[in-house]
């Protein structure tokens, strides 16, 4: 019985890995100052050809270009490649009317036969700018991202650095007015560039070069075969390891601000985030001979960078494994199954309280407009259940006045539910956020699917998501580039 | 569309030599000058620093929150 309750916690404890990486991403950003890079670093402006694959995007592309046309950069030391995938609306003519604008600077290209995807239309903008030889590196935008006047510099000053073969933005959530959905993704991007890459910074490895704004050297384009990757659904993650195989490191530059328009709505999130997913999946695939195996200077065999990985990567078996130790444990031995669940929630809340109020200290201005998307990122009901793991004398008290209140008895029967609901809510919480995304596709009105994601919770639409992407790789579903559909909504900002 | 010819004949296939443009040279004219750079990288530094201490304070705060509930309860 001791072995068996033994294994239960254990499996019940494996749901806290995802919290322990968390945590140790949030400790290390904290540490940024000590490995930042930049102070010795003197300006640099090497000569950067953009390359923007661009398909039907007549909506966003002017402001675009006009952006890079206002950049702090050097304009004879800037050329702007816009790979238009066949496009049938009005880009062509839009680009044209831009090359006339800036005949220096903007240099249309067009693939006579498009629908490849982004990383053929990359890689056709690749070979131009091979064949024309002026670039000393080459950044990689997609046509929605409006950079800051300062960030193409901030970014090029790492490039100072020989040992850097690459470097990124951080890409912040720009739609205006910015829905709840908007908001909430804002927030992600504190905790998942702002955070994370600051600590990948630290560790000195890092898992991807944001594919909206990568700037690569030369020389490390040139190692890893002059191209992108097409033979996944994450080009940048793939640029981004082969880069340091081959000996380059990658960095972030907090500093380095650009603004895009991301999904409004559960729906398109969950087609975005499910290429995303499907992607890193293929990545770990395909890097296989990577993980936890650090040799010399590779560091993207660093245990604590494969634990970060595959925290995420396999977060939704570590919440089926803690819910199913739970209810094995309430079948078995009642008081150790409250006294397991108690503990895993109480590090869910400590992890919780440092993770939100770091992010707030993070990007205080972010932090600022989406606050309460922020405490509500793990979802309400999880926030009571945290309570509860914290609190449970006077939570219990409350909460069974509450149900007297309601005209329920709480000693019968309905304790037990609840106890089986907290228990199992980890994995159930998943699946409430899936039937979230199918009510709103079958119309549900927008205000009633937003109040059930601050319900249910952010963080467990975005497992649900990476719980389908398994599915859908492990059927061989067709890889289809589902374009995340831009109507220009970036707003002024500063 | 074709691009005009490379401007310069300098090789440049490694990318190690990257050019430092002068902040007085005409090729600057889009980049702020140099005491802006430099009270720029002083604010980001400053940043940084805070970012630490703030962490560091939050770290102590929460381990004093924790001995304080197990004490407690």
């Amino acid at each position: 019985v001791l072995a068996l309750d033994v294994f239960l916690a254990s499996l019940v404890f494996v749901g806290t890995l995802p919290l322990i990486a968390g945590c140790y991403q949030f400790g290390l950003a904290g540490l940024h100052r000590f490995r930042r890079r930049t102070r010795a670093a003197g300006e640099v402006y090497p000569r950067v050809a953009v390359v923007i694959p661009a398909w039907n995007e007549a909506a966003v592309i002017e402001r675009t270009l006009d952006q890079l046309a206002s950049l702090e950069y050097p304009r004879e030391r800037l050329r702007v490649y816009v790979v238009d995938d066949a496009s049938t609306d009005a880009t062509p003519a839009l680009l044209r009317t831009k090359a006339a604008q800036f005949p220096d600077l903007v240099f249309p290209l067009r693939r006579a036969h498009g629908g490849e995807g982004k990383a053929h239309t990359i890689n056709h903008g690749l070979r131009a700018i091979h064949a024309d030889g002026w670039y000393q590196a080459v950044l990689v935008i997609d046509a929605d991202v409006i950079f800051t006047a300062p960030s193409l510099r901030r970014m090029a000053r790492h490039l100072a650095d020989p040992e850097v073969g690459a470097a990124t933005a951080y890409i912040k959530e720009g739609s205006r007015p910015a829905n709840w959905m908007n908001r909430f993704i804002a927030y992600e991007y504190v905790t998942a560039q702002a955070a994370a890459r600051r600590a990948q910074n630290v560790l000195g490895v890092h898992a991807c070069l944001a594919g909206g704004a990568q700037l690569i050297r030369r020389a490390s384009l040139e190692a890893v075969g002059g191209a992108i990757d097409t033979s996944t659904l994450a080009e940048d993650t793939v640029t981004t390891f082969r880069v340091q195989l081959a000996g380059k490191r990658v960095v972030f530059e907090p500093d380095a601000i650009v603004w895009a328009e991301e999904p409004r709505g559960v729906d398109s999130l969950w087609k975005q985030r499910l290429r995303w997913a499907r992607g890193n999946i293929q990545v770990t695939r395909l890097f296989r001979h990577v993980w936890f195996r650090a040799r010399g200077s590779d560091r993207l065999g660093r245990p604590d960078f494969g634990l970060i990985w595959f925290s995420i990567l396999l977060m939704p078996a570590f919440l089926l494994a803690a819910s199913t130790g739970l209810i094995a444990l309430f079948l078995t031995d009642r008081a150790f199954a409250e006294h397991a669940f108690r503990g895993l929630w109480a590090i869910n809340a400590l992890t919780y309280l440092f993770i939100t109020l770091s992010s707030f200290s993070i990007d205080p201005r972010t932090a600022r407009m989406c606050w309460r998307e922020g405490l509500a990122f793990p979802g309400l009901v999880s926030l009571l259940i945290m309570l509860y793991a914290v609190f449970p004398a006077g939570f219990v008290a409350d909460g069974n006045a509450l149900l007297r209140g309601l005209g329920a008895d709480p000693s019968v029967g309905l304790g037990e539910a609840l106890t089986l609901f907290a228990y199992a809510w980890l994995t159930v919480s998943m699946a409430a956020a899936a039937a979230i995304r199918q009510l709103e596709r079958r119309r549900c009105p927008a205000w009633l699917c937003g109040a059930l994601v601050y319900l249910v919770g952010y963080g467990p639409l975005q497992c649900a998501v990476t719980a389908s992407a398994y599915l859908k790789e492990l059927r061989g579903a067709e890889m289809r580039w589902e374009k995340t559909e831009k109507v220009g909504a970036v707003g002024e900002l500063t | 569309v074709s691009p005009p010819a490379p401007t310069s004949t300098h090789s440049v296939h490694t990318g190690e030599s990257l050019t430092t443009t002068a902040p007085c040279s005409p090729d600057a004219a889009a980049v702020p000058p140099e005491p802006v750079l430099c009270a720029e990288r002083a604010l980001e530094e400053r940043f940084e620093r805070r970012l630490f201490l703030r962490q560091t304070a939050l770290v102590l705060v929460l381990l004093a929150l924790l001995l304080a509930h197990a004490l407690l309860t």
